[in-house]
This record gives C-alpha cells, sequence and structure tokens, in this order.
C-alpha cells in the first residue's frame, strides 16, 4: 500500500516532461497511456473532492485527458509546468461538473487543506518514508499558513468561490479575505520555490 | 499598477477568485505587463497548482484508462483512414509510363491491392461515419438524459427537504387509489400524485379539499385524471389555512366542482403535526 503510493505521485523532471509533451504533440497513444499512469491518481483525487461522488469523479479524469489530448497540439511549454496545466483542466472540469450538479458536493470540503495539512504535518518519520518528499514539503507549507488563510484558499479551490463569494460565505470584509489570500499565497510560494524548479 | 497590488489582484487570478472590475482591469493590465510580472503570476499559477499533491493519491478504477485509451484509438483509427487511401494512389500516378512498362507483373498484384484496399477503405468510411453519427445521437441521448437528471434531482430536492411533510391519501369510495402529497411547508406549496382514480364521469369532476380542525371542508383544485386515473397537482397553500389543517380529501363532484363537497371521500388523509 505505502510502495504503491510513493509510485503514483508524479515526478518532476523537467526534460522528460517535454518529451512526453512533444510526444502527445505528435498524437503518439503511448504517450497519453504513461502520462495518465503519472497523472491519473492526482486528478482523480482533485476530482472526488471536488465533486464528491466517484461516477462523476470518474467522468472528470477521463474528460481531463481527453481534453489534454485534444489540445496536446496548442500546448506552449513556456507557458508553465505540464502538471500545472493537467491539474488546471482537472479543477475545471470537475467543477463545470460540480455545478452542473446544482449541489454541494456530498463530502464536506470547506476546510479541506486544513484537515490535509493537520493531519499529515508532523515529524513522524515513517510517515515520511512513504509519502513523496514533495507531498510532505507541501504539507508542512500548508501547516504554517493560519487556519484563517487555509480556509479561504480551500473555499477557491474546491468550491471555485470568487472573493466576492468567499467573503460573503464566511461572513467576513472583501479586503479581508483579499488580504488572507495574498498572504497565504506569497507565504506558499516562498515555501514551495524548490517544487516550482523542476 | 504597483507591485504591492499587482500582487495580490495576482494572487488572487491566480487562484480564479478575481471577480468584477477587478478581473477586467487586470486582465487589461496582463496584456502589457512586464516578463517579470507575467512571471509572478505563473509561479503563483504553479503553486496553485502544487496543492493537489498533498490530498492522498486516490487510484482510479482500472476501466477508465482503458475507456479513455478506447476513446482515443477511435479518434485516431477515424482520422486516419482516409488519408492513407488518397496519398497511395498519388504514389502509383508519379510513376509514370516508365514505371507502368518496367513493373508491369507487380503492377496488376498492386492495382488489385489498390482496388481491394478502397473497397476495404470504403466500407471502413461508411462504417465510422455510421458509428460517427450513431455516436452523435447517443451524445444528444446522453445529454437529455444528463438534462433530465438534474430537472429530476432538482424536483426531488424540492419535493425532499428538511421543512417537507408527507400526506398519504387512501379511501373506502375507490380502495385501490392513492395519493401521496408533499408539502413544503417553508414556502407552503404542495406537490400531490393521485394514482388509480376511478376514470370521472362526462359530468363529474375531482376535487381536493382542505379539511381545518373545526371540519371547515375548503376547495383546494378541480381537477381530471388521465386513462389511467393518475395526475401532479401543485399548489400554493393559502397562508389562513395552512395552521389550521387537519386532513386533506378528494371527493367526486359536479362538473367544475363544488361549494362543498357532495359525495363519499374517494381518498382522504390526516396531516399529523
Amino acid at each position: 500500500m505505502k510502495d504503491a503510493n510513493l509510485s503514483n505521485l508524479p515526478q518532476f523532471d523537467a526534460a522528460d516532461e517535454s518529451q512526453l509533451i512533444r510526444r502527445l504533440q505528435a498524437r503518439d497513444q503511448a504517450a497519453m497511456n504513461a502520462l495518465y499512469e503519472r497523472y491519473a491518481n492526482v486528478v482523480y483525487a482533485v476530482a472526488i473532492r471536488i465533486v464528491g461522488q466517484t461516477a462523476e469523479a470518474e467522468d472528470v479524469v477521463v474528460d481531463c485527458f481527453w481534453q489534454v489530448w485534444q489540445q496536446a497540439a496548442n500546448y506552449d511549454t513556456s507557458r508553465g509546468q505540464l502538471r500545472t496545466w493537467i491539474v488546471t483542466i482537472a479543477r475545471s472540469r470537475a467543477l463545470d461538473r460540480l455545478r452542473a450538479m446544482r449541489r454541494a458536493p456530498v463530502v464536506s470540503v470547506e476546510d479541506e487543506l486544513l484537515r490535509v495539512a493537520e493531519a499529515k504535518a508532523t515529524d513522524n518519520p515513517e510517515q515520511e518514508t512513504w509519502l513523496s518528499q514533495q507531498s510532505a514539503q507541501i504539507h508542512r507549507a500548508l501547516a504554517t499558513l493560519p487556519r484563517e488563510q487555509r480556509q479561504a484558499l480551500a473555499l477557491a479551490y474546491y468550491r471555485g468561490l470568487s472573493q466576492s463569494e468567499i467573503a460573503e460565505q464566511l461572513g467576513e470584509p472583501l479586503g479581508t479575505i483579499k488580504t488572507r489570500i495574498r498572504l497565504g499565497m506569497m507565504k506558499l510560494r516562498e515555501q514551495l520555490q524548490s517544487l516550482r524548479t523542476p | 499598477m504597483d507591485g504591492d497590488k499587482f500582487t495580490e489582484l495576482a494572487a488572487l487570478h491566480a487562484i480564479n477568485a478575481l471577480d468584477g472590475e477587478e478581473l477586467q482591469m487586470f486582465e487589461q493590465y496582463l496584456r502589457t505587463a512586464s516578463e517579470a510580472e507575467r512571471r509572478e503570476l505563473q509561479e503563483l499559477k504553479d503553486v496553485w497548482a502544487t496543492l493537489p499533491l498533498a490530498l492522498p493519491p486516490t487510484v482510479p478504477p482500472s476501466h477508465l484508462k482503458a475507456r479513455l485509451m478506447d476513446r482515443i484509438s477511435e479518434e485516431v483509427t477515424g482520422q486516419d483512414a482516409s488519408p492513407k487511401v488518397v496519398e497511395f494512389s498519388l504514389r502509383q500516378k508519379s510513376r509514370g509510363l516508365f514505371g507502368f512498362f518496367s513493373w508491369q507483373p507487380a503492377f496488376g498484384l498492386l492495382t488489385a491491392a489498390t482496388f481491394l484496399l478502397a473497397i476495404t477503405s470504403g466500407m471502413l468510411l461508411w462504417h465510422s461515419s455510421r458509428v460517427a453519427r450513431e455516436r452523435d445521437q447517443l451524445a444528444q441521448q446522453v445529454a437529455e438524459l444528463s438534462r433530465l437528471n438534474i430537472a429530476t434531482q432538482k424536483q426531488l430536492d424540492d419535493l425532499v427537504t428538511q421543512t417537507t411533510k408527507f400526506i398519504s391519501l387512501s379511501g373506502k369510495e375507490a380502495p385501490t387509489a392513492n395519493a401521496k402529497v408533499f408539502w413544503d411547508t417553508t414556502r407552503n406549496e404542495w406537490v400531490v400524485y393521485i394514482f388509480n382514480l376511478p376514470a370521472a364521469p362526462p359530468d363529474k369532476d375531482y376535487q381536493l379539499w382542505y379539511v381545518t380542525s373545526d371540519q371547515q371542508k375548503i376547495s383546494a383544485k378541480v381537477f381530471g385524471t388521465d386513462a389511467k386515473g393518475r395526475t401532479e397537482l401543485r399548489i400554493a397553500l393559502p397562508q389562513n389555512v395552512a395552521p389550521r389543517l387537519a386532513a386533506t380529501a378528494v371527493t367526486l363532484e359536479p362538473k367544475g366542482g363544488s361549494a362543498q363537497p357532495t359525495s363519499g371521500l374517494y381518498l382522504v388523509g390526516a396531516i399529523g403535526a
């Protein structure tokens, strides 16, 4: 179980990813297979967290990779990392589904980032051995944010709420929400700098 | 735009939380933003996309990959079928007369193979277009089912809320008939589903009544049914009636309804607290 989790976490090698995207652009189905193997777990995790239902989440996974296949020719490697592109598509498709379902997800995700961070932010070495270094680094970074900042970010991520909607939902002034998001993102950017440099 | 303001708006834009005039203004600004500003925004987007890696990886069902790859294979096959035939034909033409005489024995075989390939490709194309048509039809059906599903879900959501009361009706005059009333007590709306009422004579109508705790009978709706004795009624409950309701009932009345019930009870149901 632990090994499976470890091997399923994406690795970020820029040269490798560039080659992968070039093969995708050449309509290489084997490349699509490799891409799926690399990112399906993350895409599915995002989809499940957002839509809260496995059947809907499965459709999101297929829609996401289908969109990647269709739009690979237009993908510009200078615009950002491949994982950024894929996860952005996954989140967008999942939020589309959520809106089409016209209901809140079955699983409560309001404070998902908070819950994840609190559950995993640990110095337990055994846990570190099976969580990837990257994943553990993100947990640690999230854990350093005040709860209010994580909450605002979680509502944006998993519910697709705008700044005004977050302010309304939390009953806080818009300026407060802006500040929380800015501070939260700045802190995460600082702490996750090494992840952004493949 | 100063650096702090840019950073604030970039952080909000990176997580798609910017809205209203600020969104328009920022996107306009981005058209002329410096390379450093664009890089800062991209970095924030990368940070944002990194966050799901904190989620425990969740393994999707194995059939999903097959579903995706089948879809991709279908598309690739559909695109490849036609051009290959055209390319092959053109190559044959480019050989010229010399090629024709020097390769005559092989040419017969090639012609036969080309002919066979053309027929096979034609069949494949015909089959492919039929499959495409069927796929489009299925896609339309799926979209329609999805729309119906959403509508049904909404109907269910509307019907079954924490403030919904449920009333079941049955009666001696029509033992096989029954009805269900869903009462949204917040909006004071009734949705009534009636089943198996006997067909009303041409000069009669069914009539639904509110029965109050002091035994007043107030007309709620005059209605007919379909051939199977079914109907669905949506009724806005009068505000002065709702607090006094003790029961609801259905009687068979002269065409157009009566001021007070004149027949036995075809359906009746008590309303609990």
